[in-house]
């Protein structure tokens, strides 16, 4: 099993946790290799909401931090941005990507890579303040079994914002409040997105969107818009 | 449902053609494009008609309404059919946009309808695509008995 992470922030900082937890528990044989990848630095200004233990590459620290409290699992750092010439040494068949990002510009580009893969798994997940949504896309065979990140998404097939290696760096300062607590659960539905593929084969749902006001989750099934894609 | 307002015919006079349309946009009227003042004065007040019916229905089936309104912060309701005072059942069927979904009246009615008619209950965005039963769907599409018709709420983007 072959686990990808793209985005160590607010989310993946979390999630990393939860997910190492959980397959660490299951003692797969051979061992799983998580990979984890982000070119950003874990600052001062980051602690209200991530969880590292010292400041440095969030990749690097985390693969460290997760190394010594899981020891089933083999933890690689990756300490850059996915780009579009290091995609392919980064993701490959057979693997379950978990994109974490800040921004759609990547999230397009692991979404239209998948869609030259044959078997692939990708759970993405984002938010605002207070609520946020986690988006299913399966390819087996060559062919989407679930509607891609940007099949119902024009604001990520369009994404008018920057991926973080395009940014300077006062951009790269400069960040939107969000909310702990919003992180946590979009980590949270990823997590349960990934055990509803990996343990109970539900290949159903597409997306699920939370809002922590309201407290009301609901999760959506959908048609992928490329059905016979076989590569 | 939604509070519309309607707009006095007199002031719908002196609107400019695009500006009707733009206001026919709105309310999810559909095929106005290209149409001519007087037919787009008369898709308008058939449609505020229709919100008039709508209205008169709900007081007569409906719950005893309060005077006062108050907003809803959110409905889920888990009812799929009402049985009203004809002995004849009034078929809803499940309307969501992002987290938030409840069952509505809405067989017959077109999705642009529904869009403009409950945009602030759902918080729907004017560009929101309509999905029925899982596929993309025009704002024409006409919906049926046991259709689940869903309103694309935009990807959180931040991490």
């Amino acid at each position: 099993m072959e686990i990808t992470i793209v985005g160590l922030g607010g989310i993946g900082s979390v999630l990393s946790n939860m997910i190492s937890r959980y397959i660490n528990s299951k003692n797969i044989n051979p061992r799983p290799c998580i990979k984890l990848v982000d070119g950003d630095s874990y600052e001062e200004k980051n602690f209200e909401r991530q969880e590292f233990s010292r400041f440095g590459n969030k990749a690097s620290i985390k693969a460290q931090e997760l190394s010594l409290k899981f020891r089933n699992i083999s933890f690689i750092d990756v300490p850059e941005y996915l780009g579009s010439n290091s995609i392919s040494s980064i993701i490959q068949e057979n693997s379950i990507v978990f994109v974490s990002v800040d921004n759609h510009k990547t999230r397009k580009l692991v979404s239209d890579y998948a869609k030259n893969l044959n078997n692939i798994i990708i759970i993405s997940g984002g938010n605002e303040l207070t609520d946020g949504n986690v988006q299913i896309y399966i390819r087996k065979e060559g062919v989407d079994v679930s509607p891609s990140l940007t099949d119902y998404h024009p604001e990520i097939d369009n994404p008018i914002d920057k991926s973080p290696d395009q940014k300077s760096c006062e951009e790269l300062s400069v960040s939107e409040p969000q909310l702990y607590f919003t992180n946590c659960m979009v980590a949270v539905f990823m997590c349960a997105s990934f055990y509803n593929i990996i343990e109970k084969q539900n290949y159903k749902l597409s997306e699920v969107y939370f809002d922590l006001l309201t407290m009301n989750a609901n999760s959506k099934t959908r048609v992928p818009k490329n059905k016979n894609n076989r590569i | 449902m939604a509070k519309i307002k309607i707009i006095d015919a007199e002031i719908l006079e002196k609107k400019t053609v695009l500006e009707l349309r733009e206001l026919c946009k709105k309310y999810g009227i559909i095929g106005m494009s290209k149409a001519r003042k007087d037919d787009i004065l008369e898709s308008i007040s058939d449609f505020y008609d229709s919100l008039e019916e709508d209205k008169e229905e709900s007081c007569c089936s409906g719950p005893v309404q309060s005077k006062g309104s108050q907003k809803v912060p959110f409905i889920n309701a888990g009812l799929h059919s009402t049985l009203n005072k004809q002995d004849s059942y009034d078929t809803t069927i499940s309307i969501s946009c992002g987290a938030s979904s409840f069952n509505g009246p809405v067989v017959g009615k077109t999705v642009g309808y529904v869009k403009a008619v409950y945009r602030e209950i759902l918080n729907i965005e004017v560009d929101s695509t309509g999905v029925v039963n899982g596929g993309s769907v025009s704002d024409s599409y006409v919906l049926k008995s046991c259709d689940t018709l869903e309103f694309i709420r935009k990807a959180g983007s931040k991490g």
